[in-house]
């Protein structure tokens, strides 16, 4: 079998994989998409943050970079493992003592001011913002390898998929 | 009962100042500062510097927040101040 | 949440499976060694390599060409140990301030399972990154040998396919038929094919080319994707590499999307402009900015300014200089105030921004002690801890209440669940 054959079929298990385990817990999850509260073990959650974690970047580009650049590659090594030291010990078990569900929640109740939160507010989108747009430049990479388009056309397919 | 949270938050930072004082040793010390030191050395088919760099640091990451776990709730225990 | 979680779950396994088994493959293929980790520390196992380390190798292969050598720090042709301090903790510090990490750590019972999800999440992270460098080294050795000094009409078959999407390009300035391979660019700008062939049936170039040696275009993201091509293995496994790294992006797009759309509807439309908007509402609101949010990252997606991990990087430097400080100082310190605060976020991301477009759109030059634009969100950062400390100071301390939630955030007893908005 050719190489697009067995995408197409390694590809779509995936997907119809996904969509299953999706549609099985947005059965038992009725109380609505955004409830955060409590019920997930910590090794399911440190697998998920995992997936979220290892992004289009990280998967696609971070080896080839490395390669290109030898030593200086430990930069993206080092910075996206070492965060998590911080992020352990400094600040998640902290914010979830605090209970609420987003960092502009924080900000505002912690700096008891509205224009703080909406400060906040602003960082966190540019920031969400600028990493979904290298996200999206990586699904197209991928999909123009195996449709065997433009990069371009690529990109579109990609924003196809995630908005659906 | 009044918790002594002082005392807890003492023994809390000066477990947070230890840990992230290794952090910053293995990433910035050995793998960034002292690297071409280290790079004279080798381990196999390893310049030692650049094998900190892109392989022991990280795994000194994942042994840290394993100790902070375990010395946390031992400390929280200690204080009474568990869930 | 918890709908994404288990699908993420999911993710993992398969991205995981998709980046070790050609990583596997390729370690033993080249030198015998089992666990890509160790492989790229041993030597080479056939050819006229043979008995060499292959980083070894690896150095020389990039010196006989010009290249800094691989497993060297600084020095000529190389980033400056303060411009690596910087970006590593830029991207350190961002990792810990990135809202959609944040609040992964929301979605577990307790702070104690807090703490230890936090160290499963780093466990199975390393897996992945330190993989990566394996690959690294092991695609460069291939890299050199397969392609540097070659004929065209006899470059390996992936050469030709990854010709197609514009990721790799061969400008025959000398005339010669030969692949040859040096440092700096071979033209100006990313290629841009005429449509027509050239004599030994390359893809004809528009762009102007340069006057150094270089004839080979390589974009760096096709090295994990080509990888298993370069290596000629089965045709399932670069099937397998497709499929693992859109599950890398939809993972992460899909949490992204989440941050956003909840950003939107319960932050700023919910709590700061209509308190009794319905729930309805607010989802529709949300879906609403998904749907825009999505559709002017396609446009940077088609008009990136870096390549993909560089584009990251940058999110890495703004959450770096806005969020990491305040979060930090707001549990760590009871003094820190909404004044403080408010001025530091404002005055570390506006500082990063500036420097980053001033640096990458603008033409300017990386002024601030040559810190290039990835790594200026440590000196963002630098600056927010400063102003929100020194602001702080010279305003009044923050109301008790608040010095009361500050007091109470630092002990794990009584977190109930998360609360729903």
């Amino acid at each position: 079998m050719s190489i697009l054959t067995w995408t197409y079929i390694i590809v779509g298990i995936t997907f119809i994989l996904y969509l299953c385990i999706a549609w099985v817990s947005m059965v038992k999850t009725t109380s609505g998409f955004y409830v955060a509260g409590g019920g997930v073990s910590p090794l399911a959650n440190g697998l998920a943050t995992a997936a979220d974690w290892i992004s289009a970047a990280s998967f696609i580009s971070m080896a080839g970079l490395i390669s290109f650049m030898g030593y200086a590659g430990s930069i993206y090594l080092l910075g996206w493992t070492g965060g998590y030291v911080l992020l352990a010990l400094l600040l998640a078990p902290y914010l979830r003592k605090f209970g609420k569900f987003t960092v502009p929640d924080f900000v505002g109740d912690r700096y008891y001011s509205d224009f703080a939160r909406f400060v906040a507010l602003l960082c966190a989108i540019i920031v969400s913002f600028t990493y979904v747009a290298g996200q999206i430049r990586g699904v197209g990479i991928i999909f123009s390898r195996f449709l065997e388009v433009d990069v371009n056309t690529g990109v579109l397919l990609g924003m196809a998929i995630v908005f659906f | 009962m009044k918790k002594d949270l002082t005392g807890y938050w003492k023994k809390n930072l000066s477990l947070l100042i230890t840990l992230l004082s290794v952090w910053a040793f293995v990433s910035f010390g050995l793998s960034i500062l002292f690297v071409e030191p280290l790079n004279a050395i080798r381990i196999a088919g390893f310049p030692v510097g650049f094998w900190f760099a892109q392989q022991g640091a990280i795994y000194v990451f994942v042994i840290l927040i394993f100790v902070y776990y375990f010395r946390m709730k031992k400390i929280d225990e200690d204080f009474d101040v568990q869930e | 949440m918890k709908g994404i979680t288990y699908t993420q779950v999911a993710q993992y396994v398969v991205l995981i499976i998709a980046y070790l088994v050609p990583a596997i493959a390729i370690s033993m293929k080249i030198t015998g060694s089992v666990l890509p980790q160790t492989g790229f520390g041993a030597t080479i196992a056939a050819g006229p390599d043979s008995g060499r380390y292959l980083l070894d190798v690896v150095n020389q292969l990039n010196t006989d060409l010009g290249f800094a050598e691989y497993t060297r720090a600084f020095g000529q042709g190389n980033k400056s140990m303060l411009d690596i301090f910087c970006i590593t903790m830029a991207l350190m510090v961002g990792t810990a301030g990135l809202p959609h990490v944040i609040i992964r750590f929301y979605s577990v019972p307790s702070v104690r399972a807090a703490r230890l999800s936090a160290g499963y999440a780093l466990l199975f992270i390393a897996v992945f990154y330190t993989t990566a460098p394996a690959i690294a080294a092991v695609a460069r050795y291939s890299m050199m040998k397969t392609i540097s000094g070659i004929e065209y009409s006899k470059a390996p078959a992936w050469f030709r396919n990854w010709e197609k999407t514009g990721l790799i390009a061969w400008t025959d300035k000398n005339q010669n038929g030969i692949i040859e391979y040096f440092p700096d660019a071979p033209f100006a700008g990313k290629p841009s094919f005429t449509g027509e062939k050239g004599s030994y049936g390359q893809e004809l170039l528009a762009n102007t080319s340069t006057d150094n040696r270089n004839e080979l275009y390589i974009d760096s993201d096709i090295i994990v994707l080509a990888n298993p091509e370069i290596a000629n293995l089965p045709p399932w496994v670069i099937a397998l590499v497709a499929a693992g790294g859109l599950a890398a992006a939809l993972s992460t797009v899909s949490c992204l999307l989440l941050v956003i759309s909840s950003s939107i509807s319960h932050d700023l439309y919910y709590r700061l402009i209509n308190r009794n908007a319905s729930e309805k509402n607010r989802l529709l609101v949300g879906r609403l900015m998904i749907g825009l949010i999505v559709c002017i990252a396609g446009y940077f997606g088609i008009n990136p300014p870096g390549f993909v991990a560089q584009v990251v990087a940058f999110a890495f430097g703004l959450a770096a200089s806005s969020f990491f400080p305040v979060i930090v100082l707001g549990i760590f310190s009871k003094r820190v105030n909404k004044e403080g605060a408010i001025c530091g976020m404002i005055t570390g991301i506006s500082f990063t921004i500036f420097y980053i477009v001033h640096n990458k759109y603008l033409g300017g030059s990386p002024w601030f002690f040559g810190i290039s634009a990835e790594g200026i969100g440590t000196v963002g950062m630098i600056i927010n801890f400063l102003v929100t400390l020194l602001v702080s100071r010279l305003t009044a301390p923050p109301p008790m209440e608040v010095q009361e939630m500050v007091e109470n955030i630092r002990f794990p007893r009584g977190a109930g669940a998360s609360i729903d908005h």
